[in-house]
């Protein structure tokens, strides 16, 4: 047989092989990924439909609860979404301000704790982002947060194996694209449902507040909840509450994306579940403790074009009050939420 | 014999392909029309890192020009569609000489334009992650205010007001009041009707002329914006220049 025959040969087998590989793939047998479903508690409204063009199955939340733990999604290997999102603080990032990017930078916003996303039409404080599957783009490529780029997070995924048959169980493909690891993601994050708390108890009769709750909890109704608004305990609007901005950030919040003027200092309203986890408060985390931030309300008010009319004399609240608000927003921490396993890194 | 061996081998294993290959055609009956998008400034191709010269007597040198195109159709005089490729969207990139051909797979009835969307539709804007040419890692999407870079053009003039003397142009927005989705319709040069024949197929060859960027419409020069990054009414100006810069040079058969 010459060279020539020979070579002619190994390229008919080669090409039969890859015909047959990519033919045939199809054929062989893909195990069908389980069903899930976000279960949405009886005392909230119908979520978003952030789940359309993206099936929820067990193999995508899994596969999305991976990467959100993986600190390869990080330009330096080490940082991931959990880093600055941690369980025990309801994902947000516990005692910080400002949370650590690569590199020992800062971020120049607190991060918010990520729970009943599914709720959400807009993301991050100034609501920049309109679909909880794009939000993942923002901190990944950010260069003071997770700072790699969206190319090369595919290709060093794409030659994992590992994350390879992860894909090809949620997706049917093992090739890892920028879509499939959103989509992973928005199923990971969208299943955080927080609503197992002792408010949430008492709404359905399981528990009763003490005195001390139960007379918190009306004055948060006539001070706090028609912005902090149940069950969700947002509007999921956005509101100057007048926080003196920043002189060195310059934080012009809402406007950045608008551009309207009447936007200046607004900032999405946070949801006061799991409150007490989630300290520091304000959109720069200024606050260090629920009790400061309540005396913001009741004495730190900056007055200015765009402050909420509601907060235009601050908000009056007696220490007595104060300590009663203090007890009912005790009573939003979702214990088992924030040591649910399913949420855990799966290591 | 042995030739006729590897002839023979060659020739099944290329059966094997296009074999596997045929299963992604789209309908039986289209027929292909090629566009070929031909990047021009000062009346010649456009290469980049070259130096050109704008109307306004700027110099400019490009390092990288991108613009999706999409919603392909063909109309009638009358402006009826008879032919249309919705969802279809293509990312253009100088850069890249394959990505200046587009394959578009259409019926057969006579038509007298080439009409087409510059940019992404605002519904796609909001729904999430997508694939294909809109695939975020593309480079062609805002991470920080979700939305389509619908046009990118990225290069240098001495008459940047930057101290590097570049300039960047990212120009998208779909909100209302700053959309910067345009139509262009292009007539057939010369005569009235074209009709894609079932044998070979038709290629069109549409140029783009970057001097429209900076004028058309609306007067640009990179001395009065040397960046611009953001939705908003300067982008739409852009908008307005981008959509004039299509012109359909000649079609013939293939």
């Amino acid at each position: 047989m010459t060279a020539k025959t020979t070579i002619s040969l190994i390229c008919f087998i080669g090409f039969t092989a890859a015909w047959m590989g990519s033919c045939l793939k199809k054929e062989s047998p893909v195990v069908a990924p389980g069903t899930l479903k976000l279960v949405v508690p009886s005392n909230f409204p119908p979520p978003e439909d952030i789940f359309k063009n993206n099936r929820l199955t067990k193999e995508g939340f899994e596969l999305g609860r991976k990467l959100f733990y993986d600190g390869r999604l990080a330009k330096d290997g080490v940082t991931s979404c959990a880093s600055c999102h941690q369980q025990f603080a309801a994902f947000a990032t516990f005692e910080h301000p400002f949370s650590h990017g690569i590199n020992n930078q800062f971020t120049t916003r607190n991060a918010p704790g990520l729970f009943n996303l599914a709720w959400h039409r807009e993301l991050h404080w100034d609501g920049g982002i309109n679909h909880l599957e794009v939000q993942p783009l923002a901190p990944i490529t950010a260069p003071n947060e997770m700072g790699e780029t969206i190319g090369d997070l595919v290709s060093k995924l794409n030659s994992n194996s590992r994350y390879r048959e992860m894909f090809r169980s949620a997706f049917g493909d093992p090739e890892v694209t920028a879509p499939r690891l959103l989509k992973a993601l928005a199923q990971f994050m969208g299943m955080l449902v927080s609503s197992g708390s002792k408010y949430d108890k008492v709404k359905s009769g399981l528990a009763k507040f003490s005195q001390a709750e139960e007379s918190g909890y009306a004055i948060f109704l006539t001070k706090c909840g028609s912005c902090h608004k149940e069950p969700l305990f947002t509007d999921l609007s956005y509101r100057n509450t007048g926080i003196p901005p920043d002189p060195i950030l310059k934080d012009i919040g809402r406007m950045r994306i608008t551009r309207l003027r009447e936007d200046s200092l607004k900032f999405k309203v946070p949801s006061l579940r799991n409150v007490m986890l989630t300290a520091p408060y304000g959109h720069d985390g200024r606050f260090f403790s629920a009790s400061a931030m309540i005396d913001h309300y009741r004495t730190g008010v900056q007055a200015g074009p765009t402050l909420d009319p509601r907060l235009r004399y601050g908000l009056s609240i007696s220490n007595n009050e104060k300590a009663d608000l203090l007890q009912f927003l005790g009573t939003l921490t979702d214990t088992a939420f924030v040591k649910d396993s399913r949420f855990k890194d799966p290591g | 014999m042995k030739k006729n061996l590897c002839r023979l081998l060659s020739l099944s294993a290329f059966l094997l392909l296009s074999g596997c290959a045929k299963e992604t055609s789209v309908e039986n009956d289209a027929r292909l029309l090629r566009v070929k998008f031909h990047v021009t400034a000062n009346g010649e191709s456009l290469k980049i890192g070259e130096e050109y010269i704008n109307t306004f007597g700027e110099d400019f040198r490009v390092s990288a020009f991108k613009i999706y195109v999409g919603g392909f159709r063909l109309e009638n005089e009358n402006n009826g569609i008879v032919a249309a490729l919705n969802d279809a969207y293509f990312l253009l990139d100088l850069s890249k000489e394959n990505s200046l051909v587009t394959d578009l797979r259409l019926n057969e009835k006579p038509f007298s334009r080439l009409v087409f969307q510059v940019g992404i539709d605002s519904i796609l804007n909001v729904s999430g992650a997508q694939a294909g040419a809109l695939d975020p890692m593309n480079g062609m999407f805002w991470t920080w205010n979700t939305g389509y870079i619908n046009a990118k053009l990225e290069g240098s003039s001495s008459f940047s007001r930057n101290d590097d003397k570049a300039f960047t142009y990212h120009i998208g927005g779909f909100r209302s009041g700053e959309a910067t989705q345009r139509i262009v319709r292009l007539s057939i040069p010369g005569q009235q009707e074209w009709v894609l024949e079932k044998s070979g197929y038709t290629e069109a060859t549409v140029s783009i002329d970057i001097d429209q960027w900076f004028r058309s419409t609306h007067d640009l020069p990179i001395s009065s914006v040397s960046n611009m990054m953001i939705p908003g009414p300067v982008s739409v100006k852009y908008a307005d220049n981008c959509a004039t810069m299509f012109n359909m040079e000649n079609i013939i058969r293939r």
